[in-house]
């Protein structure tokens, strides 16, 4: 590898060698089952389940971060869509979503990629998180560091949030009751877990 | 859409608990039952229970605010990496029905992994399966209006509560030639 490398021919030379841009713009054979022109959808030749989907843009980005807020407000779409077609066109129960941003997050290519992958049963696939619990000292102390990162990030959190109720007329939210005796999940919530399965089942 | 009272979702947005950014349509707020250190959990105000149902105006604000939280655990947890990811029905691990993104700051040797075992496909099932999602994904980018509609123009009927979910998929089967 040449010495003294700018950022520039750093940048052109880790396309060149990008083999997702390769796949982009088909010097490298890909099973395509979706393009556009900022995005392109193929099959991974090495999946954790027939069907799994690895969506990424066309033009290279290494991270996430990187990508402009309209890219990827429009990859979630697709992704949308490409979840659509794993249920409707492999009768998959269910589907994940899944980024990973770092190589400590699992991050393996240099090119970003959003897979989607259909889930079904005892696939022998795991995307579960476990339900963990926090003590209220470490809680507060994690609220503080991400308050601090989203106000960076996104601005002053809105306080008026904590006191105001939600705005919208129309939306599903029930109204809260402050009280102690706001009701417990009821067997309700568990009943449309199993229509959630029964939805999506074949 | 239905009041869904016995959400726990819902109740959790109404109690207003660790609200870390809200907007007009989604919130984040810090789970309650964390798989990580600052895991964060984005939903949509409104009650949708899966991916499917999100309309595209939400969708894409999901996603958008999804990468900035994530920039935000970058920057104020020190993280040195994030997963997102969604559960979409119960097979895939999905645990309460109210649609949602998890934010997972990551770190080394954080105890936490997804595991990645690959299977290998035979050039022919790879040719099948690129031909079934082909007819699927002519669908996307079919142009919908911004207001929220629980199913595309080409599928079979409106869904109006859960009970009607259930066969759902099922009678969108029977119609399909």
């Amino acid at each position: 590898m040449p010495e003294e490398l700018g950022p520039e021919e750093i940048a052109r030379l880790q396309k060149e060698q990008c083999i997702f841009c390769h796949i982009t713009n088909g010097r490298v054979p890909s099973k395509k089952i979706y393009e556009d022109d900022n995005c392109v959808a193929v099959l991974d030749i090495n999946p954790l389940a027939p069907g799994h989907v690895l969506l990424l843009p066309k033009e290279h980005y290494v991270i996430l971060p990187q990508i402009p807020d309209e890219l990827i407000g429009h990859l979630g779409f697709v992704a949308r869509g490409l979840s659509q077609a794993l249920l409707r066109g492999l009768q998959a129960e269910g589907t994940n979503v899944f980024i990973a941003n770092g190589g400590v997050a699992g991050q393996r290519a240099q090119h970003v990629l959003i897979h989607v992958i259909p889930r079904n049963a005892n696939d022998g696939v795991d995307f579960s998180l476990p339900a963990g619990k926090i003590s209220d000292d470490d809680r507060q102390k994690v609220f503080l560091g991400l308050s601090q990162g989203v106000k960076k990030v996104l601005g002053a959190v809105p306080q008026q949030a904590i006191a105001s109720k939600p705005a919208q007329d129309n939306s599903a939210k029930p109204q809260a009751k402050p009280s102690p005796d706001t009701p417990k999940p009821s067997p309700d919530a568990k009943k449309s877990l199993d229509d959630i399965t029964k939805f999506l089942a074949k | 859409m239905t009041p869904q009272t016995a959400c726990k979702m819902c109740e959790l947005i109404s109690s207003r608990k660790d609200v870390l950014f809200e907007s007009d349509k989604t919130i984040a707020l810090l789970s309650p039952t964390p798989s990580a250190v600052g895991h964060v959990v984005l939903l949509p105000k409104e009650h949708f229970p899966i991916f499917e149902k999100v309309p595209d105006a939400v969708v894409k604000e999901l996603f958008q605010t999804a990468n900035k939280l994530s920039i935000a655990a970058f920057e104020g947890l020190r993280a040195e990496g994030t997963n997102i990811l969604v559960q979409n029905g119960v097979s895939a691990g999905q645990s309460e029905n109210h649609f949602m993104l998890h934010v997972l700051p990551r770190k080394q040797n954080d105890g936490i992994s997804f595991p990645w075992n690959s299977k290998q496909l035979s050039e022919e099932e790879l040719s099948g399966i690129e031909a079934k999602l082909k007819d699927e994904t002519f669908r996307i980018g079919v142009v919908e209006s911004e207001k929220p509609k629980p199913v595309e123009a080409k599928k079979p009927k409106e869904i109006s509560d859960e009970k009607e979910q259930e066969n759902y998929l099922l009678k969108q089967l029977e119609r399909l030639p």
